[in-house]
C-alpha cells in the first residue's frame, strides 16, 4: 500500500499549496475572521466528502487493500476538548497547522521546518505519556482507549501472548 | 502556465478537491486521511523506532511532494526566513522558540484529541464523528480567540 497514499497525499499537497494555505497571512486573516475563504473550503471538502462517505458506507463499499469500509467515528470526552484547545492555541501563534507546516516548508520557508520540528516532538511526547507504544492508530485517547492499549500490551508481553503472536508469525 | 499557477486557486475548487482527497484515501486505503499521525510515524522512523502505519510515510511524502511541484510551477522553491506579519513582530531569536512552542502545542493537542484540521476537521466531520464535531468546534473557537486576543493585545499588529 504505496501508491494510494502517495498519490492522494500529492493531490493534498498540490491543493493546499495552491489554495495559499501555507501563508501566514491567509490563516491569520481567517482566524481574524477577515476572509471566510478558508471557511468555506472546508465546508465545502466536508459538503463533497460526506455524501460519499455516507453512501460507500452504505453500500458496503470493499477497499484496495480488501477490507469493508470502515467511517470511523470516535466519542468525545474530555481528551477531545482539551487536546483540541492546545491545538487551537498552537495554530493561533503559528498561523499554520500540520499540513501546510510541511507545504510551506517544501515552498522554502526555513521556518516552517521548526513548527515541523515542534510538531514531531509534540505528538511524540503525548504518546510517551500515555504509553501507546504503536499499533494504535491517531484517535481520541479516552479511558476507554488507554485501558483496551494496557490490555493489549499485557496481553502480548504475558507468555500466552508471545506464543500467540510467535504462531502468527 | 506559470501565470495561471501564481494566482491562488479559489476555495470552491481547492474545497472539494480536498473533500475527493478523503474519499479516495478511504476508497483505496480505507483510512481516514489526517496528518499529525504522519509526524509520529516519520519521527520514529528518523530515530529508528518501529513504523506500524507504514502508509503515513508514503502519504507524507506525496504531500511534500505535491507542494513541491506546485512550488517549482510558481518558480521556487525560494529559501526564506519571512513569516508574515508574526515574522515582522518578533526577532528571530524569539521567532524560533515561539513557533518551536506553537509547534509542540498543536502536536501534543492533536494527539491528545485525536486529530488536527485535517483528522477531525475535514475527515472526521465528514464522517460524523462526534468527537470530531466537540474538537473542531473547540479549536476554531480556541484559534479565533487567541488571534484576536494577540490582535488587541499587540495593538492590532498582529
Amino acid at each position: 500500500m504505496r501508491l494510494a497514499p502517495l498519490a492522494v497525499g500529492g493531490v493534498f499537497g498540490f491543493v493546499l499549496a495552491a489554495a495559499n494555505l501555507s501563508d501566514y497571512t491567509v490563516i491569520h486573516d481567517m482566524l481574524l475572521l477577515r476572509e471566510f475563504d478558508v471557511f468555506f473550503l472546508m465546508g465545502s471538502a466536508i459538503g463533497v466528502a460526506a455524501p460519499l462517505l455516507w453512501w460507500m458506507e452504505r453500500r458496503h463499499w470493499r477497499s484496495m487493500v480488501g477490507s469493508e469500509l470502515v467511517v470511523q467515528k470516535e466519542p468525545a470526552g474530555r481528551s477531545t476538548v482539551a487536546g483540541a484547545a492546545l491545538f487551537g492555541a498552537g495554530w493561533a501563534i503559528a498561523g499554520t497547522c500540520p499540513g501546510p507546516a510541511l507545504v510551506m516548508t517544501a515552498g522554502g520557508s526555513l521556518l516552517g521546518l521548526v513548527v515541523m520540528a515542534g510538531l514531531a516532538v509534540g505528538a511524540t511526547l503525548r504518546d510517551r505519556v500515555t504509553g501507546v507504544t504503536g499499533g494504535e492508530r491517531e484517535g481520541a485517547v479516552t479511558r476507554d482507549t488507554r485501558v483496551r492499549v494496557s490490555a493489549k500490551r499485557e496481553y502480548l508481553t504475558s507468555p500466552v501472548g508471545r506464543a500467540d503472536v510467535t504462531e502468527a508469525s | 502556465m506559470s501565470e495561471i499557477m501564481q494566482s491562488r486557486m479559489p476555495w470552491f475548487i481547492a474545497g472539494p478537491v480536498i473533500g475527493l482527497c478523503v474519499v479516495a484515501l478511504y476508497a483505496l486505503a480505507n483510512q481516514r486521511l489526517g496528518v499529525t499521525g504522519s509526524y509520529v510515524q516519520v519521527a520514529r522512523a528518523a530515530i529508528g523506532g518501529r513504523v506500524d502505519e507504514k502508509w503515513r510515510l508514503w502519504f507524507f511524502a506525496g504531500l511534500g511532494g505535491g507542494a513541491l511541484l506546485l512550488a517549482v510551477l510558481r518558480g521556487g522553491p525560494s529559501p526564506s526566513l519571512a513569516y508574515g506579519a508574526l515574522g515582522i513582530l518578533l526577532p528571530l531569536g524569539v521567532l524560533i522558540p515561539v513557533l518551536f512552542g506553537a509547534g509542540v502545542l498543536m502536536g501534543f493537542g492533536a494527539r491528545w484529541s485525536g486529530g488536527c484540521t485535517s483528522g477531525h476537521g475535514i475527515s472526521g466531520n465528514s464522517s460524523f464523528s462526534p468527537a470530531s464535531f466537540v474538537a473542531t468546534g473547540t479549536f476554531m473557537a480556541t484559534a479565533v480567540g487567541l488571534t484576536l486576543l494577540l490582535h488587541w493585545i499587540t495593538g492590532g499588529t498582529l
